[in-house]
């Protein structure tokens, strides 16, 4: 599977996830200059970014893990940026989805990190 | 190299997978592949299943049941039918089919097998028909068993059951090689029905032309 093949599907799972539990879709891969988002949803009206891992082994970690510090900083930015357009402000919150795409579970990590101390 | 097969099956996966994935994504639905078989058999029902699985993991080798071996089509029965979230049948007689002329019959099977599964279906892929009279978006594709991994999935599990009906079948009128030919109309099977005329499972308006009567 091609690396943004198994992205996609990963998203889509994510995506049907967290429908279920209530969650709206905002924006799919968003885009704030470099960073793409993959998910943005709205949560009883918190403004949640979803960064989805989707793994096929656990040979090199644990899918969480893979969103390091520099990548959160990332997504940090891009809050900072859709705040700005947004003109207001907003809860936001980041969330991280691991799914494992053998079995097609999706493991929810809500409030994932924080943005103290990451701009 | 086996590493690779197993990458190239993954890719065919995806890209069976396209229509499907765009409906996944919007909100609220229920997909549902739908497919029938037996349409051009001389005997035997016309047997429509409907299903409905999960993006992920897709099941290996999912395809047009007619691409696949029928050893290989029982094997990707058995993952499917584990795999599936769902799935029922609509089976119309051989007599309905008499009675009602084969394009109602088959969409009477497809009603059945659609309004039968226990699931909140609300978008169902359908091979070639339309307009079904039943609650959920429509949406067919010519050709659709060789495009669709739903549809594809639903050959499958329509034609190994039916298969085996037909094989069981073979014990009650094992003249015409019913587990050879589920039914249809090969040359033994045709010599055999000029012999012994034809037995409850046949459909009468499909053998009128040949025993020439």
């Amino acid at each position: 599977m091609k690396r943004k093949e198994k992205g996609a599907t990963g998203e889509l799972l994510a995506l049907i996830h967290l429908r279920r539990i209530g969650y709206e879709l905002l924006y799919k891969n968003a885009r704030f200059g470099r960073v793409e988002v993959d998910l943005i949803m709205l949560d009883k009206g918190s403004v949640v970014f979803v960064e989805v891992k989707a793994r096929k082994c656990n040979t090199f970690g644990l899918p969480r893990e893979a969103v390091d510090s520099k990548k959160q900083k990332r997504l940090v930015r891009a809050a900072l940026s859709y705040m700005q357009e947004l003109g207001s402000e907003v809860n936001i919150r980041f969330d991280v989805v691991e799914v494992d795409l053998n079995i097609g579970a999706a493991n929810h990590i809500k409030n994932a990190f924080t943005a103290d101390s990451k701009v | 190299m086996k590493q690779m097969i197993k990458t190239k099956e993954e890719e065919r996966l995806y890209s069976l997978t396209r229509i499907e994935r765009e409906l996944w994504m919007q909100p609220g639905v229920v997909l549902a592949g739908m497919d029938e078989v037996g349409r051009g058999s001389l005997a035997g029902p016309v047997v429509a299943a409907c299903v409905v699985l999960p993006p992920a993991p897709l099941v290996r080798f999912v395809n047009d049941s007619k691409k696949l071996t029928a050893k290989r089509r029982s094997e990707v029965y058995e993952s499917i039918t584990k795999q599936a979230e769902g799935f029922a049948l609509g089976w119309v007689k051989a007599e309905a089919v008499d009675n009602r002329g084969i394009l109602k019959a088959t969409r009477e099977a497809f009603c059945l097998a659609c309004t039968r599964i226990k699931l909140p279906v609300t978008d169902l892929l359908i091979d070639a028909l339309r307009d079904l009279p039943v609650p959920m978006r429509q949406h067919s594709f010519i050709h659709g068993d060789a495009q669709s991994y739903l549809i594809g999935a639903a050959s499958i599990i329509a034609k190994v059951l039916r298969d085996k009906y037909m094989e069981e079948q073979h014990e009650l009128y094992p003249q015409y090689g019913f587990n050879k030919n589920k039914g249809y109309g090969t040359a033994e099977h045709i010599a055999a029905l000029k012999n012994y005329g034809p037995c409850p499972l046949h459909r009468q308006s499909f053998i009128k032309g040949i025993l020439g009567a």
